[in-house]
């Protein structure tokens, strides 16, 4: 799995950076978050998968 | 609903409809048949659901509560805040304006009408950003829950007030169709 982040939409909310630390990074100069990983590893692609799912505006972008 | 997740949920609405806005702007400068409809109703959007009601809440509910709070140069942060608010407002007007003219409008128009809708995209996205980064976890930081419950009722009637018997859902309806026509194709 793969993820990345539609900057046009995070609104810098950090809610995935708090359910899921080790995948998403904050900028906190942009107030946005910036993914860490290349892959997600598989034992937190579940966690992923609830961070784009909580994401107000859809700014996770999951590709399987 | 809590009134962080209220906030922070309409916050994430309109960031989705500021890139459906970003979209009439980088289009060749004439619209197509129901495009100057949609962006009558983008409009419409901004208007009614960004500044009476989520503006609202925030003008007549957070913002007082966290001021009587005393929170930390809370007040020139809300300053800052309101004078955003003011300042996407006078973009919105000029939007308006250029947007009645825009099916028949030359390139000047349209060159004006991407300009300020730029800089109207540019200040709420940022806008919206500081306040989920440095304003919406006060609430649950420095309100009490029966103050966070009262906020949470204040909304409910601000929401009735602004939507009526139409209902919100109703109106989010129209919303939804739109971004995904532009945005999520």
């Amino acid at each position: 799995m793969r993820v990345k982040i539609d900057y046009d939409l995070c609104m810098g909310d950090q809610n995935c950076n708090k359910v899921c630390p080790e995948v998403f990074d904050f900028d906190q100069d942009q107030l946005q978050s910036k993914v860490r990983v290349d892959s997600v590893p598989a034992h937190l692609e579940d966690k992923v998968r609830q961070v784009a799912r909580e994401c107000a505006p859809g700014a996770v972008i999951i590709e399987e | 609903m809590n009134p962080k997740d209220s906030l922070r949920e309409e916050h994430g609405t309109i960031m989705k409809m500021l890139s459906v806005l970003q979209r009439f702007f980088v289009k060749p400068m004439s619209l197509k048949d129901g495009e100057a409809k949609d962006l009558e109703e983008l409009i419409e959007f901004f208007e009614i659901y960004v500044d009476r009601h989520h503006h609202g809440k925030e003008e007549q509910g957070l913002f007082p509560a966290l001021s009587r709070a005393r929170t930390t140069d809370i007040d020139s942060l809300i300053s800052s805040l309101l004078d955003d608010h003011c300042q996407a407002r006078d973009y919105m007007k000029q939007i308006k304006s250029h947007a009645a003219s825009i099916q028949s409008c030359t390139g000047v128009d349209f060159d004006e009408f991407k300009e300020v809708a730029q800089r109207f995209v540019e200040l709420v996205r940022k806008h919206i950003r500081k306040e989920n980064s440095e304003v919406l976890p006060l609430i649950e930081e420095r309100l009490s829950e029966i103050e966070r419950f009262q906020m949470s009722g204040q909304f409910h009637d601000l929401e009735e007030a602004t939507f009526g018997l139409r209902g919100l859902e109703t109106f989010l309806v129209g919303v939804r169709i739109l971004y995904l026509k532009y945005y999520r194709q």
